[in-house]
């Protein structure tokens, strides 16, 4: 895999997406609807390419519904960020490879791109999301369909029981235990509830780092032209899991592995 | 028991339980904001307390208004203070 360190990133410092301290100007509102422009072409296109199949997997049983809905946001998601933003905005990914068995991964939170970065694993799963973005008109409705799990609507029980079905079923959840974006390099503190049901179901983790994305979209959604870099840390295995005597001390050994791998691959340090 | 007594007592919790680091357990320090606690870990704490003191805190009125590490440890001294019979030390 493409190591991001033999990669120029010698962007003139004044497009970096951290000068959030400057007010926008004209020119960064015009960068913004280009990139969204094209963002919304491609996008287009894919939906006009996928929607029989979409209309189609809308008509079958729960789970095979799921499975091909959660392939189309993959889809999505790899057009988006590969094709949809560049080239103003490059992703870069390294790292492990997800495991061929369900497992719970896990990612900071910087912007509300992440959503769609982690489709740099390539790999169909479904992510745990606050309520907001599975209220939006089409988001939310793709988010519902596939079986995502909106962790404000449901209690610690019941986000256990659909993370237990999805995981019998061999699909991986992706949780950003932040909670909320940080918007910002520093990482928030992290909620304990996934590391509490990797413990009980006795699930692998994958900690997972994305740098570069702090302003990208800023709170206000403007995109900037910058880099993303996505790295995928190795697996946490559960005799490891199980060995700490907390969730709270399992969330904290992890979250220290997080914000070592940011330092280490920060695109803007 | 004596404050010294429950502060160690309580601190041994949160090394053992939460591996957090003994310098950082200073009484100012607030649970969720300065420790990274959150309400799940909350419930552990007391599961914890719980084990450690024999006392059952999770229907105590009293418990919601903590919020530093010095208002656990006041809780626990009153509590020991007013029902010396029910709580007891680590080993006992």
């Amino acid at each position: 895999m493409t190591s991001w360190k033999n990669m120029p990133v010698s962007i003139p410092r004044k497009s970096t997406p951290l000068e959030t301290s400057a007010r926008p100007t004209i020119s960064d509102y015009l960068v913004s609807a280009i990139i969204y422009g094209w963002l919304g072409l491609w996008s287009l296109l894919y939906f006009a390419f996928i929607a029989l199949p979409f209309f189609g997997a809308l008509c079958l049983p729960k789970w095979p519904r799921r499975a091909v809905l959660r392939w189309i946001v993959l889809g999505w998601g790899i057009v988006a960020t590969r094709i949809g933003v560049w080239p103003f905005i490059r992703l870069t990914a390294t790292g492990v490879k997800p495991g061929s068995k369900p497992a719970i991964y896990v990612f900071n939170h910087r912007s509300g791109s992440d959503a769609f970065l982690v489709s740099a694993m390539k790999r169909p799963m479904i992510q745990a999301v606050n309520g907001w973005p599975m209220r939006l008109p089409l988001l939310g409705f793709v988010a519902r369909q596939a079986g995502y799990l909106d962790t404000t609507a449901s209690t610690y029980d019941e986000a256990l029981q659909i993370i237990r079905e999805n995981l019998d079923h061999g699909v991986s959840i992706i949780s950003f235990p932040e909670g909320h974006r940080s918007g910002a390099k520093e990482m928030l503190p992290f909620q304990s509830g996934i590391f509490r049901i990797a413990r009980e179901l006795g699930v692998e983790i994958y900690p997972g780092v994305i740098t570069g994305n702090e302003q990208n979209p800023t709170r206000h959604f403007r995109l900037q032209c910058g880099r993303i870099h996505f790295h995928l840390l190795p697996p946490v295995d559960v005799a490891t899991i199980r060995s700490f005597p907390s969730a709270f001390a399992l969330k904290q050994y992890v979250r220290k592995q997080m914000v070592q791998a940011c330092a280490e691959h920060e695109i803007y340090p | 028991m004596t404050r010294e007594e429950i502060i160690q007592q309580v601190n041994t919790v949160f090394v053992d339980q939460f591996e957090i680091e003994a310098e950082r357990l200073t009484p100012e320090k607030q649970l969720f904001t300065d420790l990274g606690l959150d309400s799940l870990d909350i419930v552990d704490l007391l599961v914890e307390l719980h084990k450690s003191f024999g006392i059952a805190l999770r229907n105590n009125e009293e418990v919601r208004k903590v919020r530093t590490l010095g208002d656990v440890y006041d809780f626990l001294e009153k509590y020991a203070r007013e029902h010396p019979e029910e709580i007891h030390s680590a080993g006992n």
